[in-house]
């Protein structure tokens, strides 16, 4: 015991057991089970549908609100369209008065 | 894994700009190269061995989810950004132990019939001990200083303090060590005074 010796020279004495040899590999196994944060990793980088689609609907700049007022409105006019011509189809094939009232008359005596 | 040729020739923040973009070998590559000089690192703020690779460990794992953390356009160098990576983790380590008297397991495999080696052996788990003894600021400074040869302003950004602070915890550390050797029987000169 009794050595003479300066903080210095003493910290210098200081011993590191050395790290088992595995480690390195153990860390990059261990890492490669985590995804990272923000990135798509290289390998995994391949196309897929639903990424595809997420993509495609993103790249719609309009507010939620706006795109289903605008989806709306086409549905609107377009049904109105379809209406419009199943009017004129409905009153041809509808019972008319005319009829009606030809239940109980002789329908040629009135006209 | 044994470092490839290729790995030496580039740098540290040109590796991390690949980890950043998800390369798996970049990110190998860093691994092999500094695990080495961080779980050293990682052992003198703990000093146990298997406590050191799980905080170096944690360390990269960190490093891997999350590498945009590291911002390469404010200039920092890679070692020193993930020195305060592994001190942090060091840190939070040693706060959420539980309080034990360990002895450290350095000299575990020393030549067990030379007289002078255990006695060598006897000094350096003094040292150790005495060193694990310190606040936990006081051992960041003095790894990150005197064992990392980090300078005392990267150190002293690590640690989150000014450098007259670290300067401060240095004094301190070094007297307290050399306080607590004078108990244990060790005659430690003052360099202030020859």
């Amino acid at each position: 015991m009794g050595e003479d010796m300066t903080i210095d020279a003493l910290l210098q004495q200081r011993h590191v057991p050395e790290m088992r040899r595995h480690l390195s590999a153990r860390i990059i196994d261990a890492a490669m089970k985590h995804p990272q944060a923000g990135a798509q990793t290289i390998e995994k980088s391949s196309f897929s549908f639903k990424g595809w689609w997420a993509d495609f609907w993103d790249g719609f700049a309009l507010p939620q609100p706006a795109l289903v007022m605008s989806l709306v409105l086409l549905l609107g006019i377009l049904a109105g369209t379809k209406f419009d011509f199943d009017l004129s189809d409905t009153d041809q094939d509808r019972p008319s008065y005319e009829l009606v009232v030809s239940d109980g008359t002789d329908l040629e005596a009135l006209l | 894994m044994a470092i490839k040729p290729d790995d030496v020739k580039e740098s540290d923040e040109s590796l991390m700009v690949r980890v950043r973009e998800g390369d798996h070998k970049a990110f190998a590559s860093l691994v092999n190269r500094h695990s080495r000089m961080f779980y050293a690192a990682a052992f003198r703020m703990c000093g146990h061995q298997q406590e050191a690779e799980d905080i170096v460990q944690e360390a990269f794992i960190k490093l891997w989810k999350n590498p945009h953390s590291w911002d390469p356009e404010n200039g920092a160098k890679f070692s020193t950004w993930f020195y305060r990576v592994v001190t942090n983790q060091a840190l939070d380590h040693l706060r959420k132990r539980k309080p034990q008297a360990e002895v450290p397991e350095t000299l575990s495999d020393g030549a067990p019939d030379a007289l002078d080696q255990l006695e060598a052996g006897s000094m350096q788990a003094d040292l150790e001990r005495a060193i694990q003894s310190l606040p936990e600021r006081q051992k960041a400074a003095l790894n990150l200083c005197f064992y990392e040869g980090l300078s005392n302003k990267d150190a002293a950004d690590i640690l989150g303090v000014g450098v007259k602070a670290l300067e401060s915890l240095l004094m301190r550390a070094k007297t307290a060590l050399r306080d607590e050797m004078a108990r244990m029987g060790y005659e430690v000169k003052d360099k202030r005074y020859g």
